[in-house]
């Protein structure tokens, strides 16, 4: 088994009447499979672009919109991240990226990226990096 | 408008996930209208749907995408626990946290995200940072 070490800070001097600035962290142990950070590019069609294979184990997930189709146009297209059932998860706009620990209780199920919109034609470079949990 | 700056940083040495070390980092500056400041409460529900559930985010309470940082307190990994879209047929499970871990994510507005544990008493921490409204 080996160590993933995830940090998360949050700062800002005025969301909030006091100083808003923390840190979290958070030891993981984490098996096989995992994959390494990848790009994809991601299509209206789901199943163009799966990022994690159908499983039942708890997947940590990174998901990043590049805000480009092919690392050098720009697109503005969203991106959903979704189950390979059709469940969407989260939508990352132009550059926003997340981590979280992915898990569907009810199935086997993997996970896809997909366009948001109808146009075949549109493509959105995606960055990803996944590890099981141990 | 506020700003919140979130951090990211995810590290592995080497020869532990791979032969080479891993660092990852991103850095994401959000413009923010509002934001929930940092909530907690303790979960008494240990079944999807069952009475002691803690909403995290109500459908439609932003129009756009708002930011979810979202932690379960408890230093017991196997205190699971779990968020589902309560607003999607089926009401899916899409996020499972161990005592410890955390999410950091943009949401899907129209979505209610709820959540139960594996045990009762649980403390989720999170914060939403709103984009618009």
């Amino acid at each position: 088994m080996a160590t993933l070490t995830p940090t998360l800070t949050l700062d800002s001097s005025d969301a909030t009447t006091d100083v808003l600035a923390f840190s979290v962290t958070d030891s993981l142990t984490i098996t096989v499979p995992h994959q390494s950070l990848s790009k994809i590019n991601a299509t209206a069609t789901p199943g163009d672009a799966t990022i994690v294979p159908a499983s039942t184990a708890i997947v940590y997930l990174y998901v990043k919109h590049t805000g480009t189709t092919d690392g050098s146009t720009s697109t503005v297209r969203q991106v959903d991240v979704e189950f390979t059932t059709g469940e969407a998860i989260a939508r990352l706009s132009t550059g926003e990226w997340l981590f979280m620990p992915v898990h569907h209780a009810e199935a086997s199920v993997g996970v896809n990226l997909h366009v948001q919109h109808s146009d075949s034609a549109d493509e959105v470079q995606m960055e990803y990096a996944y590890w099981t949990k141990g | 408008m506020a700003t919140i700056t979130a951090q990211m940083v995810m590290a592995s040495a080497a020869g532990e996930l791979l032969s080479d070390a891993l660092a990852i980092s991103q850095t994401a500056t959000i413009t923010s209208t509002a934001t929930t400041g940092i909530a907690r409460r303790p979960i008494t529900a240990t079944s999807k749907g069952a009475s002691g559930e803690v909403t995290i985010y109500t459908a439609d309470d932003f129009a756009a995408i708002s930011y979810i940082y979202i932690r379960n307190t408890d230093s017991t990994a196997s205190d699971y626990i779990y968020v589902y879209d309560d607003t999607t047929s089926g009401d899916p499970v899409i996020l499972k946290l161990a005592g410890g871990d955390w999410a950091f994510m943009p949401t899907i507005a129209d979505k209610t995200l709820k959540a139960y544990a594996a045990t009762s008493g649980t403390i989720v921490e999170w914060i939403v940072f709103g984009t618009d409204q």
